[in-house]
């Protein structure tokens, strides 16, 4: 029997574009751009300075709290300073990045990407794994960049019966994963290991997708070779099935229970690129400063992946791979299917970054405008998070957001766009959620607010009536210590007088 | 007939003496009503309402004395959802225009004297200073009531609207995007 995702859509992945060159590197340009934001959580606090000397893999800002990641120069540069400069993020807005200057003659090293024998390399004991992950800054290298090192405490805390290490390109046109499995494939498998052994995980699979056989064969090849207790999955190609969720579904037959987390049913999954990662940093020292792109799409000279220091410009890549075509309109970072447009190509690599699309107005069919709803049920069908798409529109577009996420789930919703993909009146199904999702964090931010505001108030008032309380205690204190003097007074002028008139008796 | 009324007599001391004991031991701390209506208010303090606080007007709506479309800030959606509570008719605003974006007080530093007189009119002690020092505004604090700015003898408080940040974006509505 073969596992496979039964929801979801076929989309043509466009494997055969981007994969036919090897993976190259790109040369180090002279500014580097590090958002302190790369990864889910706080954002990383600079620990150097306007002017400072750095050297390749120092530590330049540090992860803030429990849910962060750290950042490391990628070459010996010099600190230019700390802006704010265009991000990678759909609103297009600028965030706080470290710039540095490189310095002249910084390269990448001398040491090339290296085979391995998975089975020779020593194995250290799992806290010291995860501490240093976390001290290489890891983050999640298939796109959703939670850091590593949280995750696998999670795992710690909970028992792992099946590590899963993701080698499925989440999204048409991306093929850095693929890339990585077939050249560096005793990385990811040292790094498997390395996992493995820090969640104390029982079994270990390596899931692919079909639709790159050279891979496939390859990975069998070496596994073979190497007497690797890793399994080998080879999924039918069907999108999503490189989602977290999903794929833990596909190996295990086990659904993540709404809201829940892999762990609640004895799952971890990891990309193969933060594997690799893993493996650099626990058995050569090496932080995560460069990641793996995949530069594709019919508006590119030469599509191919290229392995890309953090901080490099867009345009470097592109510049890299023979240019833009003539008739390239737009930029994506991420896949066609779930990808965000660029505005420009000045923005850097990030740890997030697994793809820049360039596109052509013959990919573009955003054209045909929204039409209703007919309810032909598509959307319920191909919904791989089983939600009921429809009824989650309709209460969005009433803006009934509390029903849409208290009973309808909207949350689960990992917005992969299968909806859009099928809708036959055009809908932006997926879009209404993003938006949905947004809105209630946001009414949910105000609350709090809000609830901050009514104690202050309330602090306030109290406090001004105390000291109204304490004011005219004193005042009548005060009153009250006169009149007795008076009192006092009065009786002894009184006694003075009967006195006197006793005397002149 | 003296045994039937003796009947009922017994069954209304009863009943008497059980609802009066019900009362005491089950007494309700002030009004569930108005802090109902309070969980709904915005909690700006501005003052718009012409109450001296979001409190003081729950209660006032509570008591039946005023209309549920007071509420600046709220805008529609407070009324929409005071009316839903209080199974009322939904009104319009009372006053004209929409609810501003959210604002924050900004202090113009260098020319702050130090009076303290924005400190004092601050609902919710988001100005920090002392007498003859400068003051400063916690922004996360601030609710934009504006109840600081008449009281400032120089004029050296603005209000700005909160910047878009990275942090506080999201997705717009797809409807309204192509509008």
């Amino acid at each position: 029997m073969t596992a496979m995702l039964t929801s979801g859509i076929v989309v043509n992945g466009y494997r055969d574009m981007a994969t036919r060159l090897p993976v190259a590197r790109v040369p180090v340009c002279s500014e580097l751009v590090l958002p302190l934001q790369q990864h889910i959580g706080t954002p990383a606090e600079p620990v150097v300075g306007s002017g400072d000397r750095v050297v390749r893999g120092q530590l330049i800002a540090r992860a803030r709290g429990f849910v962060s990641a750290g950042l490391h120069a990628p070459v010996n540069a010099v600190v230019l300073g700390i802006e704010c400069r265009p991000v990678p993020h759909p609103s297009g807005l600028n965030g706080l990045c470290l710039v540095l200057a490189a310095e002249d003659g910084a390269d990448w090293g001398s040491a090339g990407p290296e085979v391995v024998d998975p089975n020779s390399i020593a194995i250290p004991e799992p806290d010291i794994i995860r501490m240093m992950v976390r001290q290489a800054g890891i983050v999640g290298l298939g796109g959703a960049t939670f850091p590593t090192s949280v995750k696998i405490k999670s795992g710690m805390s909970q028992p792992v019966d099946t590590l899963i290490i993701n080698g499925c390109d989440c999204e048409p046109w991306i093929s850095c994963d693929e890339m990585l499995l077939r050249e560096r494939p005793g990385q990811v498998l040292a790094g498997c290991h390395l996992l493995r052994q820090s969640l104390a995980a029982d079994r270990c699979v390596l899931a692919v997708e079909d639709d790159a056989p050279e891979m496939v064969a390859g990975l069998q090849q070496v596994i073979a070779d190497c007497n690797s207790p890793v399994r080998l999955e080879v999924l039918p190609a069907r999108y999503p099935s490189g989602s977290e969720k999903q794929l833990i579904h596909i190996i295990t037959g086990k659904e993540v229970p709404s809201q829940g987390l892999p762990v609640d049913v004895g799952a971890a999954v990891y990309n193969a690129g933060t594997a690799a990662a893993v493996y650099q940093a626990v058995v050569h020292e090496v932080p995560l400063i460069s990641r793996l792109v995949s530069v594709s799409g019919p508006g590119i000279g030469r599509p191919r992946v290229v392995e890309a220091l953090l901080g490099t410009p867009v345009s470097e890549l592109l510049r890299f791979c023979g240019g833009r075509t003539a008739d390239a309109n737009g930029l994506i970072m991420g896949g066609a299917m779930m990808g965000l447009g660029l505005a420009s190509d000045e923005i850097p690599v990030t740890k997030g970054m697994n793809s820049i699309l360039v596109t052509t107005p013959a990919m573009s069919q955003d054209a045909q405008g929204e039409m209703p709803c007919i309810r032909c049920g598509e959307c319920a069908r191909v919904c791989p998070a089983r939600l009921a798409p429809q009824q989650l529109l309709s209460l969005i577009r009433n803006g009934d957001l509390e029903q849409a996420q208290q009973r309808w789930a909207l949350e689960d919703c990992i917005e992969c766009g299968c909806c859009n993909a099928v809708c036959p009146s055009h809908i932006p199904l997926a879009g209404y959620y993003r938006y949905a999702k947004g809105e209630i964090r946001k009414q949910g931010k105000a609350r709090v607010k809000a609830q901050q505001a009514r104690q202050r108030y309330e602090f306030r008032m109290e406090r001004i009536e105390r000291a109204k309380r304490e004011r005219e205690e004193k005042l009548r204190k005060k009153k009250e210590a006169l009149q007795a003097a008076n009192k006092a007074r009065a009786r002894a002028a009184m006694a003075e007088e009967a006195r006197s008139f006793e005397d002149e008796m | 007939m003296f045994l039937t009324v003796l009947v009922f007599a017994l069954i209304a001391v009863v009943a008497g003496a059980l609802l009066g004991f019900v009362a005491q031991r089950y007494r309700v701390e002030g009004d569930p009503v108005a802090d109902r209506i309070d969980a709904l208010l915005p909690q700006t303090q501005c003052g718009q309402c012409e109450f001296a606080g979001c409190r003081p007007y729950a209660e006032a709506i509570a008591a039946g004395e005023v209309e549920i479309n007071r509420c600046v800030p709220g805008g529609d959606a407070v009324i929409v959802e005071l009316a839903t509570l209080l199974d009322r008719d939904v009104v319009p605003l009372a006053e004209e225009g929409i609810p501003p974006p959210p604002m924050v007080a900004v202090i113009r530093e260098e020319h702050c004297i130090g009076c303290t007189k924005c400190i004092q009119a601050c609902p919710v002690d988001a100005i920090l200073g002392r007498a003859k020092r400068m003051h400063t505004v916690i922004a996360d604090e601030c609710t934009g009531c504006e109840l600081c700015l008449p009281p400032c003898p120089v004029d050296c408080i603005d209000m700005v609207t909160v910047p878009e940040t990275v942090d506080n974006w999201h997705w717009p509505r797809p409807d309204e995007l192509s509008a």
